[in-house]
């Protein structure tokens, strides 16, 4: 995976933008920008990631996950929409019945990974690596 | 690989429903009391006095019964799929006081995808179900301590000595109140008894 410090540069690079530049639109100095293109500084603070994204027109979020700040968030988020895909299926299989017993009025997503974990126990497939 | 259709459900069970349907069938659905009935009668009150017994019966429908830890949310799941079918019930430390309704409870479930593919559902939402296999489990749980009692009762009354009789009627009555009650107010203490072991668990693991 691209570090971030050249990521950094190869978006600046896109954009045709100098350091200078990105300087005046982000109020960040160009030495600073420089060391960190180089890898010499870490990846900066995410507020300073919200000014290099406006001026790069970028997504703050792309930045972010570049710099190592999504990364658990964004696992996080892709593993729950894999679960609901998953259970979405085990619900609509019309040849697999399952029940509950629940505490509260609904499942939450350790309950509904547990009941895909059992269809693919039951059934022999794949389905969280499917989906 | 060979196709799998509909569940395949135990013929007892089957057998079961179909005698609940032509004698419950107008109106349609019967209470659950009425069902919890017919469903120690069918199958006889002394096989699912204790857990182990009911555990004998699951085990001769061809339901595996496995007592394991489930997530916070779940207190028992059942699933049938083909000719598999499964139930599971939370492992917790204090579970004993549980696993008898749970397993009622998921037996009523399987119960219910039987009388919904025969074309009679008992209810259709996904909570009425639960609600309804709920005071299932309860009802049979009243009607097999009920009968035990009875049954003690009936042995106290052949106590030659007067007041040892007596001693012993006044006993079975307080015991049979607080049977009676921790029964009925059985989900509302288990909130409270398995949270605080759902704690003890996380505390454990961390």
């Amino acid at each position: 995976m691209e570090t971030f410090g050249p990521y950094l540069k190869r978006l600046r690079r896109t954009k045709r933008l100098s350091l200078k530049q990105v300087e005046g639109a982000a109020g960040v100095s160009n030495a600073y920008l420089s060391q960190i293109e180089r890898g010499i500084r870490k990846p900066p603070h995410p507020d300073i990631l919200q000014r290099l994204a406006k001026a790069y027109e970028e997504p703050v979020e792309e930045l972010l996950e570049a710099a190592g700040y999504l990364k658990d968030a964004q696992g996080r988020r892709i593993q729950s929409q894999k679960i609901e895909r998953a259970f979405e299926h085990v619900i609509t299989d019309p040849k697999y019945r399952y029940g509950t017993r629940l505490k509260g009025a609904t499942l939450n997503l350790h309950a509904k990974r547990f009941i895909v974990e059992m269809y693919e126990k039951m059934t022999g497939r794949k389905i969280l690596e499917e989906t | 690989m060979n196709e799998v259709s509909q569940p395949e459900y135990p013929q007892p069970l089957v057998t079961f429903c179909q005698g609940a349907v032509s004698k419950f069938a107008s109106p349609w659905p019967p209470e659950e009391s009425k069902l919890a009935d017919a469903f120690i009668a069918h199958f006889s009150l002394p096989k699912l006095a204790t857990f182990e017994s009911q555990l004998k019966l699951c085990e001769s429908l061809g339901i595996g019964v496995s007592e394991v830890i489930l997530p916070d949310n779940l207190r028992g799941h059942n699933c049938c799929y083909g000719n598999q079918r499964e139930i599971q019930i939370h492992n917790g430390k204090l579970h004993f006081i549980t696993r008898e309704h749970t397993l009622l409870h998921e037996l009523r479930e399987i119960l219910e995808y039987i009388f919904r593919d025969m074309g009679y559902p008992t209810a259709n939402e996904r909570s009425a179900r639960e609600d309804r296999a709920e005071t299932f489990a309860s009802c049979v749980e009243k009607d097999i301590f009920g009968d035990m009692l009875k049954g003690v009762f009936q042995a106290a009354a052949e106590i030659g000595s007067k007041w040892k009789r007596w001693g012993a009627f006044l006993l079975l009555a307080l015991l049979g109140i607080a049977g009676l009650f921790s029964i009925t107010m059985l989900p509302a203490f288990e909130e409270q008894i398995l949270d605080a072991d759902s704690r003890n668990l996380r505390n454990v693991r961390t």
